[in-house]
């Protein structure tokens, strides 16, 4: 954890009080969002402009309070320790002002300076309690500032209570928690201890037994902190004695009844609250009959939204982008006739890998937004509550909700927010299991290669194909969390489930938008920085070492061949004269290529006119050539045997990349893995796609798209391309355990980092990537082999497996164990 | 005061119940009181999720809903606000099978 050089202003509050809204409203900055607790989990620095100053602003994660139990609290803690704010931003969910205040005033016992925001003042109002602004900030000693974050309410005056508050300096709070019978012991330990390390907070933690502080007293104060640590344990252990009460008990129970007495002082209603909205709506979407209903519905909601009626727009989005590569293809060096120059073949490469991905942006865009309606709305944390037990029973968390959806259990997420989002697990056993299988969902990168291969060979059964992936992941992950909970994961601690509610709340359409839109650029930005490294790595690799000379003078030979038949077929034609020039002739065969890539985009009749219409005017000598049909007969002779040259040329330009591709680095890896994946059926072809694929999924489909080549100027879709290059028997076969394989497949390179981060372990990294490969690969193996041997089709097969692990899935599900109670206590005591 | 002490995983749906006191230790117990589940605090148990586990608590007067497993509530030891409101058979029944 770096401190930042300069002290800055920090924003701190308990999950779920509006703070991130808060912290992009003062800073500007869009940082994610949610009505859910534990989004902000690594803290996040902005800058504030107040007056004329420019301040860094640092939000920090969500926290209860300040002990040192979970890692937000540890973030927090440490960061007020350490580098000490100018001035501390505590947020209140006025609504909830009782609790939010225990948070407050361990923070005034720390003695820092302290600006109080009371948030979601219209909530509480609604509820007809309204707080009592001015007496809260009497009865705290410090400035409190009304604000409707989502409305932008109370900024203004926020921003200006700051920059006073910085300008007069800091004033000790009046109001701090009494705590009776231990004052004596408060004061006496305070004496005992340097003056910079004697704020209140810092004596009531040491009293309660502080681990961390205690390493930190002895870090500091050498010999001296012995005696000290003993006679602070000594006072301890005197009121748990005099007192019958832990010091511990004590403190939190007496801070509860200051935050008590104010805020019964602040809220002047005498009417008890009423049934709030919330609460009226859970009654329903809650209820044991209704709410697996509801959820069910929501999940399927989304993925027709998304990813169905998403599919649909990208047939609007792809010609879009084919008219953007074939522009480029226009403005780059002209191909020659075997050979094409570097920048071009190169560039277009890039291009193609990235077109391919960008495909699929408009699915992404519905798919974020529907998730930020989830999240904000506060839904999540009730799919959570509903889907505890099921988790919970594979080892997992109902925390383990939100990483798994944005992994992407509803087909497509993305796992490195997934591994992320762990953070706000607070169970370190479960939060393993779910980092460690989170990457089995299917990513946004994983998508493409399903919705490429459910095109080409279950086009019938596509929605089941669809259905059978989401929630074969689903089962896969469950299964290994359980597996790993239940080995490896053994020894690690879990601790409670216990998590806030949050009320519902209206999403805003803007922070809908927002959201959806960031997330999407998040991965636009993956693509444009991973994939187009990773792509040209691939490129050296696919194209290294090329042709051997005789290969290449085999090709030359067989180019010019075509040539001479070409130039005795047209010896006759009055046109002949200008095709004698091999720059004319080589410019109109480009020319009738791109002639082709547009037409092929264009559906109406006045495009075509007006396609027509450029070309000649652009192209006057080589028009009648290039366009199919019209002209006289010599012209038409003439474009019968320019196709057939065309033709011809194309051939050999193929073979020419595929013998390439044989030849590379990457190719010869490919093949000698060959034995290995035989028996799930994967051809080198694949294994090239996939060993490329480590680097970042997205890149599978675009080596594919490669391997599978496309002509010069030809604008057949993937689907077409690969659906006819792989016609043997058992390809529908192969098409279902490459699906498995890729849904198993570890995690990319980004999300492997993530893991290490996450984890701070090499190790669980490594591991993340080998078991699954293996256990990928083992089911694989399985599935071809055994769909081969009884003869069986792809999608039997799917069903049998779909099945096998579901009936895996209930056993385990279902299996009874027994419930641990906690010691036996008498049930009657005074 | 005497009372009879339950654990909260055993007490019924919409029973107001006072806490007494909770027997877990360490992050579990911080957790608890971090949330408001400190003794002499008031809560309720107002659902179960659709499986029987978590739980979801009405905790103070005001409107705070928390969830909870089962597991946890065990660790809290309340007593009934109002003893005539008691279903007596049905508690004596899940109280009687330790």
């Amino acid at each position: 954890m770096s401190a930042p050089d300069a002290p800055a202003i920090a924003l701190i509050g308990q999950p779920n009080c509006g703070k991130s809204t808060l912290f992009n409203e003062l800073t500007g900055l869009s940082q994610h969002i949610a009505n859910y607790p534990g989004v902000t989990v690594e803290k996040k620095t902005g800058y504030l402009k107040l007056a004329t100053q420019r301040l860094p602003l640092v939000d920090l994660p969500g926290t209860y309070s300040l002990t040192a139990f979970s890692p937000e609290e540890r973030v927090v803690r440490q960061y007020l320790l350490n580098s000490p704010p100018r001035l501390s931003v505590n947020v209140l969910d006025a609504s909830q002002l009782r609790r939010s205040l225990s948070l407050t005033l361990q923070v005034l016992e720390m003695g820092l300076p302290l600006v109080c925001v009371l948030n979601m003042s219209d909530v509480a109002r609604r509820h007809q309690q309204a707080v009592d602004a001015r007496r809260l900030a009497e009865l705290l000693g410090v400035s409190v500032v009304e604000t409707v974050g989502r409305r932008g309410e109370g900024l203004e005056q926020l921003k200006q209570c700051m920059a006073h508050t910085l300008q007069q300096g800091h004033t000790e709070a009046p109001y701090l928690p009494d705590y009776g019978p231990l004052e004596a012991a408060i004061r006496t330990i305070q004496q005992a201890l340097p003056a910079q390390m004697a704020s209140r907070w810092r004596v009531l933690r040491l009293l309660e037994g502080d681990q961390e502080l205690q390493t930190q007293l002895h870090s500091q104060l050498k010999e001296a902190a012995a005696p000290l640590l003993a006679e602070i344990k000594q006072q301890a252990t005197a009121f748990t004695a005099q007192q019958g009460i832990s010091v511990g008990d004590h403190i939190i129970i007496q801070r509860d009844r200051h935050a008590r007495e104010i805020e019964a002082a602040c809220i002047a209603s005498a009417r008890p609250p009423k049934v709030s909205f919330s609460e009226r709506v859970d009654r329903v979407l809650l209820h044991r009959a209704i709410a697996p209903v509801v959820l069910l519905a929501t999940v399927y909601l989304i993925y027709y939204a998304s990813i169905v009626q998403g599919y649909e727009l990208t047939h609007y989005t792809w010609p879009l982008l084919s008219g953007i590569r074939n522009q480029l293809a226009e403005w780059l060096p002209a191909a020659g006739f075997l050979y094409d120059p570097l920048s071009r073949s190169f560039s277009l490469w890039l291009v193609d890998s990235v077109n391919t991905l960008l495909n699929y942006v408009p699915i992404f865009l519905i798919l974020f937004a529907l998730i930020a309606i989830l999240e904000d709305s506060g839904y999540m944390a009730r799919i959570a509550f509903i889907l505890d037990r099921i988790l919970h029973r594979f080892g997992l968390h109902g925390q383990s909700t939100l990483p798994f959806i944005l992994g992407g259990v509803f087909a497509g997420g993305c796992a490195v927010p997934g591994v992320m989002a762990t953070r706000a697990i607070p169970d370190p056993r479960a939060r393993l299991a779910t980092i460690l299988t989170v990457p089995y969902m299917n990513c946004l990168a994983k998508v493409p290669l399903y919705t490429l291969l459910i095109s080409i060979f279950f086009v019938e059964h596509k929605a089941l194909m669809m259905f059978f992936i989401a929630t074969i992941t689903v089962m896969v992950a469950l299964l290994v969390a359980r597996l790993l909970t239940f080995s490896i994961l053994r020894p690690l601690e879990t601790v409670p489930f216990v998590m806030e509610m949050p009320r519902y709340h209206l999403p805003t359409v803007q922070g809908v938008v927002r959201r959806s839109l960031e997330r999407t650029w998040l991965y636009v930005k993956k693509v444009g920085t991973v994939v187009l490294a990773v792509a040209v790595v691939i490129f050296v690799l696919l194209n290294l070492p090329g042709l051997s000379a005789d290969e290449r003078a085999a090709f030359e030979q067989r180019a010019n061949s075509a040539l001479q038949t070409f130039y005795a077929e047209i010896a006759d034609n009055p046109h002949a004269a200008r095709f004698q020039d091999a720059d004319y002739l080589l410019t109109a065969l480009n020319l009738a290529a791109q002639y082709r890539a547009r037409r092929m985009n264009l559906q109406n009749a006045e495009a075509i006119a007006a396609l027509d219409q450029r070309f000649q005017s652009r192209y006057p000598e080589y028009f009648a050539f290039i366009r199919p049909g019209g002209g006289d007969r010599d012209v038409r002779a003439m474009q019968r045997s320019l196709r057939t040259l065309d033709q011809e040329r194309r051939m050999v330009r193929l073979e020419m990349q595929e013998t390439r591709i044989v030849n590379s680095l990457l190719g010869r890896v490919g093949r000698a893995l060959e034995p290995v994946t035989q028996a799930a059926g994967f051809d080198w072809k694949i294994n090239v796609a996939l060993l490329s694929s480590f680097a970042a999924r997205e890149s599978s489909v675009a080596t594919l798209g490669v391997l599978f080549q496309a002509e010069e100027g030809s604008s057949q879709t993937l689907e077409q391309r690969m659906g006819g290059a792989m016609q043997h028997a058992d390809a529908a076969l192969v098409a279902l355990s490459l699906i498995i394989f890729f849904a198993l497949y570890p995690p990319c390179l980004a999300t492997a980092i993530m893991v290490r981060i996450q984890t701070a372990s090499t190790g669980w990294m490594v591991f993340s990537v080998i078991f699954p490969t293996v256990l990928g690969l083992l089911v694989a193996s399985a599935i071809y082999t055994t769909g081969v041997h009884f003869a069986l089709d792809a999608v039997q097969m799917m069903m049998a497996f779909w099945l096998l692990t579901l009936a895996l899935l209930l056993i385990i599900g279902l299996w009874p164990t027994p419930r641990p109670r906690p010691p036996v206590e008498p049930t009657h005591a005074h | 005061m005497s009372c009879a002490e339950y654990t909260l995983d055993r007490v019924p749906q919409g029973h107001p119940c006072r806490i007494v006191r909770l027997t877990a230790q360490g992050a579990v117990r911080q957790r608890l009181l971090d949330m408001g589940l400190l003794p002499s605090a008031q809560v309720e148990m107002v659902r179960m999720a659709p499986l029987g586990d978590p739980l979801e608590l009405r905790v103070g007067e005001r409107d705070s809903f928390i969830a909870i497993r089962r597991q946890e509530a065990s660790y809290i030891h309340v007593c009934l606000c109002s003893e005539a409101a008691l279903v007596t058979e049905n508690l004596a029944m899940s109280s009687a099978s330790p």
